[in-house]
């Protein structure tokens, strides 16, 4: 399958690792997580720049209560606390900030996050959070207790072994983790596609096209939009658990800021206020990222580009600059992304 | 406020450390110490993996020791003692320390010791001194942060958008400068030269940004949240084409590198920040005067306050907002190299300083000039006087808990007005 178009540049490979991409782990969660802030964001209209916060509260609840052996070391029992702790989150974003303007809304939100995670980095919680370092500590690390380990080999019915075809192959763990995450995402896919069906979620996008009407009907819109934030909140700190299983650890460095906007560029990209858009946004925006910058690679290191304009290890810096640019040109020439619908997507919240 | 103070430095030293120096001889060596306070008398033996004693040796005056061991293998470091009074292991922690030594050189290894003695662990008495440098660093801080901000109000102001990319407007002034320093020789007293410069290519960004993205984009009906959205791609973009045509390592103007303190009755701080705080304090109330007695100053309140009415008293709104555009992006570079003069020059400026401007900002009230530089000098003092008190990492968190807060209780600002919240 190798195509020399350009001399050194091998279309087959970039393929390859593209496709690759598009349905691994990181696509999983990330498609995960854009179900989440597809909720808050497509159906309900709330600015929620604080995508990370969720994620956060998700794999650091779990890592310190099964590291902390709380709950008597159950890793199935250590989820739900991080779960319910996304759920804290959510209430101490929602009760004080949801009456607020929209781009207030969206600047407590990346507030908040922030504020999280030098928390969480914080040399005063080092004994709960690891602080800079992370959870499972450099020890326990060592020792094997991590909860990754759990997930990826006792509870794996998969094999020993190296699965699939090309470039397309993967290890049992990997494969696992994978099956997990895609299982998720189809889950709480369906549950959302039920949501929007039922009563509930007609109340949701009244709210997102008119809060007022909404209001002069009798319903109770604080009360609606706070749901809203919790349930997509749990479903984004689901995302975040997962991402921990596939990293085998918890840091503050995975909680930046820009996390937030990938998933917001993947939810655009997709297109809001659809069922599988996150879920199409994140498979081409993994296959378009991983293609892009391999080709850039590789066109540098045969020398196509000179270094004058990129030199190879600024390559990796190419993803950022495409994520920004795909946000921008989104927005101003396809709101609606993939498949939304235009007459759903334009965002007029108050 | 003790017991965090105390609760910080059991933290520090929660893992043992174990270091390596480069000298060839196999010895352990460490300092019986908690905080800055060694401990002289406390026995450290060595112990191998067989069980037999290595060696043994009590702890100096300075609280250093040095136990010479036979080879590589594994050891065992154990802590004897006595421990003055008050002075104990920490809770959880052991008196031993296993030490596998793969390579013939020094290690360090240390035990993690508590002061239940509170007296001990406050190091540096806090003085009145003390606390007015902060104070003045904290104004110093501040006056930057806020001529940092004006430019981010005034275009929410006059056109209702909350633009993400300012930060990265800032950060490109501080970049552009360093580059005319060293690549024009612009160093030591033609320094001004290049801040100069800077400025007005920092205007000249602004000019840009509004006639090339924003303005045409507003003429299109785009909502202000979509284009929110769109400056947040563009900050990425500015960013990361900063990291890549700049590079990755911070660093600081020439024309001034390490400056020795300069005192003022019991106010210490080197020259340039002398020069700092007096230039934003000087520029910002051009500003003000500007905004108050202009043509244009006026004009940029008035669309401000309501564009409908400005545009039919005779206004030229779009004119207006070009200018507002340019003298905002100008202050912003302006205020980025005055930032990179007391901190350092690197691409990840923005993202740093995007929370400060926008907790100045809503601090003040979204939209009013003075309320940024009301807000940028609060938010300044209380980050930085909160180092009096609280950790040094922590003090960013104080500018987001002053964001939040306001948010919540005023979102409209110490000078905003009501009607903004729509």
């Amino acid at each position: 399958m190798v195509m020399d178009i350009l001399a050194g540049v091998d279309i087959g490979d970039l393929f390859g690792l593209a496709l690759r991409a598009s349905i691994g782990v990181q696509a999983a969660t990330f498609a995960l997580a854009a179900v989440g802030l597809n909720l808050h964001y497509g159906y309900t209209g709330l600015l929620n720049f604080g995508v990370v916060a969720f994620m956060a509260a998700g794999a650091y609840g779990m890592a310190i209560f099964f590291t902390q052996g709380w709950l008597g070391g159950s890793l199935i029992l250590a989820i739900a606390a991080g779960l319910v702790f996304a759920v804290g989150i959510a209430l101490s974003i929602g009760l004080p900030s949801l009456r607020l303007r929209a781009d207030y809304l969206a600047i407590t939100t990346i507030a908040i996050a922030e504020v999280l995670r030098i928390s969480f980095r914080s040399q005063r919680l080092l004994d709960l959070t690891g602080g800079p370092f992370g959870l499972p500590s450099i020890e326990d690390r060592n020792a094997e207790v991590s909860f990754s380990d759990i997930v990826t080999i006792d509870w794996n019915p998969i094999n020993d072994g190296s699965y699939g075809f090309w470039r397309l192959k993967f290890d049992e763990q990997t494969l696992w983790v994978m099956i997990l995450g895609w299982t998720l995402v189809l889950l709480t896919s369906l549950l959302i596609w039920g949501l929007m069906k039922s009563p509930w979620g007609r109340v949701i996008k009244a709210i997102r096209e008119d809060e007022d009407a909404a209001r002069a009907l009798g319903k109770n819109v604080f009360s609606y939009k706070l749901q809203s934030l919790i349930i997509g909140g749990m479903i984004v700190a689901l995302a975040g658990i997962t991402r921990s299983m596939n990293t085998g650890f918890v840091e503050t460095q995975q909680f930046k800021p820009q996390t937030t906007f990938f998933i917001w560029t993947v939810l655009i990209l997709g297109g809001a206020a659809s069922v599988w858009g996150p879920v199409v946004g994140a498979v081409s925006f993994w296959f378009i990222i991983v293609f892009v910058e391999e080709l850039l690679r590789q066109m540098v290191d045969s020398g196509w580009i000179p270094s004058a304009i990129l030199e190879a290890n600024d390559v990796s810096s190419v993803r950022m600059i495409m994520m920004g640019v795909m946000l921008a040109v989104l927005m101003i020439w396809r709101p609606q992304g993939l498949v939304g619908k235009k007459e759903e997507a334009q965002i007029d919240v108050r | 406020m003790l017991i965090f103070a105390l609760a910080a430095f059991c933290a520090s030293l929660a893992f043992p450390f174990i270091a390596s120096a480069l000298d060839n001889e196999a010895v352990f060596r460490g300092t019986v110490r908690v905080g800055r306070e060694v401990i002289p008398d406390v026995t450290i033996t060595i112990v191998d993996d067989a069980g037999i004693e290595i060696g043994s040796v009590v702890s100096g005056d300075d609280g250093k020791w040095e136990i010479p061991i036979p080879s590589t293998g594994e050891y065992t470091v154990q802590l004897i003692g006595p421990l003055p009074d008050g002075i104990s292991i920490k809770e959880g922690a052991s008196s031993e320390v296993n030490v596998i030594v793969e390579e013939v050189r020094t290690t360090s290894v240390g035990f993690q010791l508590q002061a239940e003695d509170q007296k001990t662990v406050l190091e540096i008495p806090p003085t009145w001194e003390r606390f007015l440098n902060r104070m003045i660093s904290g104004l110093k801080v501040g006056l930057l942060v806020a001529l940092a901000s004006i430019g981010l109000s005034l275009i929410f102001g006059v056109t209702g958008l909350v633009n993400f990319a300012h930060s990265e407007m800032v950060a490109f002034g501080a970049v552009i400068a360093l580059v005319l320093e060293s690549s024009m020789g612009l160093t030591g007293g033609l320094f001004p030269i290049a801040v100069v410069l800077a400025v007005v290519i920092g205007g000249f960004l602004g000019l840009f940004l509004e006639k090339g993205i924003f303005g045409p984009l507003r003429r299109k009906k785009m909502t202000n949240i979509s284009l929110m959205v769109v400056s947040i791609g563009l900050a990425f973009l500015m960013r990361y084409l900063m990291l890549i045509y700049h590079g990755a390592e911070p660093e600081t103007y020439d024309s001034f590198k390490i400056q020795k303190g300069v005192s003022l009755g019991p106010i210490e701080l080197p020259p340039k920040d002398y020069y700092i705080i007096a230039i934003a304090f000087v520029t910002l109330v051009i500003v003000g005067v500007l905004l108050q007695r202009t043509r244009l100053g006026t004009s940029m309140r008035a669309v401000s306050d309501n564009p409908a009415l400005a545009e039919s008293s005779g206004i030229d709104v779009n004119r207006t907002i070009m200018w507002v555009w340019i003298f905002g992006s100008a202050l912003a570079g302006l205020g980025g190299i005055m930032i990179g003069l007391t901190q350092v020059v690197e691409w990840q400026m923005g993202e740093k300083i995007l929370l400060l401007i926008f907790a100045a900002v809503t601090l003040g009230g979204l939209g009013t000039a003075y309320g940024a530089m009301v807000g940028g000098i609060a938010i300044g003092l209380a980050s930085e006087t909160s180092t009096f008190w609280l950790d040094n990492d922590l003090k960013f968190l104080i500018a987001l808990a002053v964001l939040i807060v306001i948010l919540l209780v005023r979102p409209q600002g110490i000078l905003g007005v009501r009607e903004r919240l729509g």
